[in-house]
């Protein structure tokens, strides 16, 4: 009986295991915690290796009209995308996304890359040319 | 007397996913069992015909939402193998480390759920709490709980800084004095006892001729464990299979806390050894040729068979988890028992479907 | 290739399972591949950690006779390879005839890759 109450006791008025969401504020995530990706268009070189690596496939690069997109729902935060961008404009944030009841898609605009100029041939002066008319 | 048939249905209270047993039954006892699965089946092995082998990492990882890091380790250790490549030492210590947190929250889990099994489920939020720490652990470390997209093909993605080893030591040292608790429930308990003593004995003879394999084998008298061939970083580790001789539940459960004993020490080992490198070292090219890698995952021995053939999808991936070897010796264990035994019966043998069925 | 590999005929995989289960072999698992035309089923023994292997060649939807009545671990793998590459294998202990895993309106055998 004595063993009973203390343990009453202790479970009634000690610290409680379990967190009273949404009245207590949510946990705080650690650092390395993956939440979603965040993406700085002002580094982006439209290469798209990270559409490439994406085992999910959603990331889409449109590099005529320069549209980069990302598919909220199929992203599965693995980070690949993160190690695989040259110019690192992709990064993980520790901030996770909740739920939501229309689908989330994520699109930037960017100028997209201008065709290459076709340079002007530069004339070639001949040097040192062998003359071989017929005159004599 | 007539007999009838029962569904031990695809949803039941019990089982944590979906199976179906087929009980033929007289009065109160089971004549025989006929299971019947095929209702997660996602055909997971034919995707690598369509992703290239690094992507195909993050697909071998979802086979299952319990024993997920040990199925990345050993896919990645085969196609290590496959191309020649030597992977840094502290790369070997840290898998094994994360591997052995992944068999504590495994083993965790199921003693809740055999909790839950016959009723108490007071002590099923007990264990659970305490699985929680470990769960920190991992997060703290990798960035996820479960699924942690921590194993490359080279080495590891994360490392551990010394805050992270510090919380690792403290984190076991006080699981250990917690679990001293938790196991005098189920090893002295009156009630748990009556339930668990004596059901479902499987004795050696018919467990050598069902081919059963992990924690109900070693429960049966059997001395097998894939951990003594050391793999990986297991041949530094001080390490000894448990062995118990019954055969029934009370046997299976006793062996599960031992191993969770054993799986603390071994962390406690590895994270006092762990040596200074790099974690990862460049691979290059295609693999090209055929393997077979095994591990010991919390269930028992999972066995990976990868044929490759030099361009960047694998031809053929076949994977064979420890529950679809389990499952044959239910033909055996549950004629003759009561129909109150069978959620229980069915729960010591640690049924992992989605794993089963990929 | 792997070590320990044996390739024989199909009709003697009865006898040379049978053979290596008195010599103490627990099954483990089997695989099958296919190459071309022709399928290739392997069967993995062990015994004491060391690994033996057993491979027969078969055409598309051959006959196969079962090792369920050595093993009886074996005939989940059997019925499996039976619902999604159309072998039919010969007295199984117990036998599902391609319900295990399919449907009754999906398509039947759909791991067999045609041209």
């Amino acid at each position: 009986m004595a063993k009973m109450s203390e343990l009453i006791a202790r479970n009634f008025f000690g610290k409680k295991p379990t967190r009273l969401f949404p009245a207590a504020p949510e946990r705080i995530a650690f650092d390395r915690s993956r939440g979603r990706i965040v993406f700085n268009e002002k580094t982006c070189i439209l290469c798209s290796i990270c559409a490439r690596r994406c085992p999910a496939n959603a990331l889409t690069v449109d590099r005529a009209t320069g549209k980069w997109e990302l598919d909220a729902f199929r992203c599965i935060i693995c980070g690949e995308c993160v190690a695989a961008c040259p110019k690192k404009s992709i990064t993980m944030s520790n901030e996770r996304r909740h739920g939501s009841e229309t689908k989330v898609v994520e699109t930037f605009m960017m100028e997209p890359p201008k065709p290459p100029v076709p340079k002007k041939p530069i004339p070639v002066k001949p040097v040192e040319a062998l003359d071989i008319s017929t005159e004599k | 007397m007539a007999r009838t048939v029962i569904p031990f249905g695809p949803q039941h209270p019990v089982l944590p996913e979906p199976l179906q047993l087929k009980l033929v039954m007289e009065d109160d006892k089971v004549i025989e069992a006929l299971p019947a699965i095929g209702y997660v089946h996602r055909g997971l092995e034919k995707l690598a015909e369509l992703k290239d082998f690094n992507q195909m990492i993050y697909v071998v990882e979802r086979v299952c939402g319990i024993c997920s890091f040990m199925h990345s380790m050993a896919y990645v250790r085969g196609i290590e193998s496959i191309m020649g490549i030597q992977i840094p030492d502290r790369a070997e210590y840290l898998r094994v480390i994360w591997a052995e947190i992944g068999r504590l929250q495994s083993h965790f889990l199921w003693l809740g759920l055999l909790a839950d099994a016959f009723g108490f489920e007071s002590l099923f939020m007990e264990t659970w709490k305490y699985r929680e720490k470990i769960l920190d652990l991992m997060e703290m470390t990798t960035g996820n709980r479960v699924i942690v997209s921590a194993n490359k093909v080279g080495g590891v993605a994360h490392d551990f800084t010394d805050e992270h080893v510090k919380a690792i030591l403290l984190a076991v040292s006080d699981l250990e004095k917690e679990m001293h608790q938790v196991e005098t429930v189920f090893v002295q308990n009156y009630t748990v006892k009556q339930r668990t003593i004596g059901v479902g004995v499987l004795t050696r003879s018919e467990a050598i001729e069902y081919s059963v394999l992990g924690p109900i084998a070693r429960a049966s008298g059997i001395k097998m464990d894939l951990r003594e061939t050391g793999y990986s970083a297991y041949k530094y580790l001080n390490f000894e299979t448990i062995v118990e001789k019954e055969g029934d539940c009370y046997a299976r459960t006793v062996v599960r806390i031992r191993e969770i004993y054993q799986s603390l020490d071994l962390i406690r080992q590895a994270v006092e050894k762990l040596p200074t490198g790099d974690i990862i070292v460049p691979v290059k090219g295609f693999p090209k040729g055929e393997v077979i890698s095994r591990l010991e995952q919390p269930r028992g021995e999972a066995i990976y068979y990868i044929s490759a053939n030099g361009t960047k999808n694998l031809q053929r991936l076949k994977i064979r988890t420890p529950t679809f070897g389990n499952i044959p010796a239910l033909l055996k264990m549950l004629p003759g028992s009561n129909l109150q035994d069978v959620p229980v019966l069915v729960l010591t043998i640690d049924p992992c479907i989605s794993c089963t069925e990929r | 290739m792997l070590d320990n590999l044996l390739e024989i005929e199909k009709d003697k995989i009865f006898d040379e399972t049978g053979i290596l289960k008195v010599n103490g072999y627990r099954f483990v698992a089997a695989s099958c591949e296919q190459v071309g035309e022709l399928f290739e089923i392997t069967y993995h023994f062990d015994l004491n950690y060391e690994m033996k292997h057993l491979r027969i060649f078969t055409e598309a939807f051959g006959e196969i006779k079962s090792i369920s009545s050595i093993y009886p671990a074996a005939f989940l793998i059997e019925n499996e390879y039976q619902d999604l590459y159309g072998f039919v294998f010969t007295d199984l202990i117990i036998d599902y005839k391609g319900n295990l895993y399919l449907s009754r309106k999906a398509e039947k055998s759909p791991w067999v890759i045609k041209k």
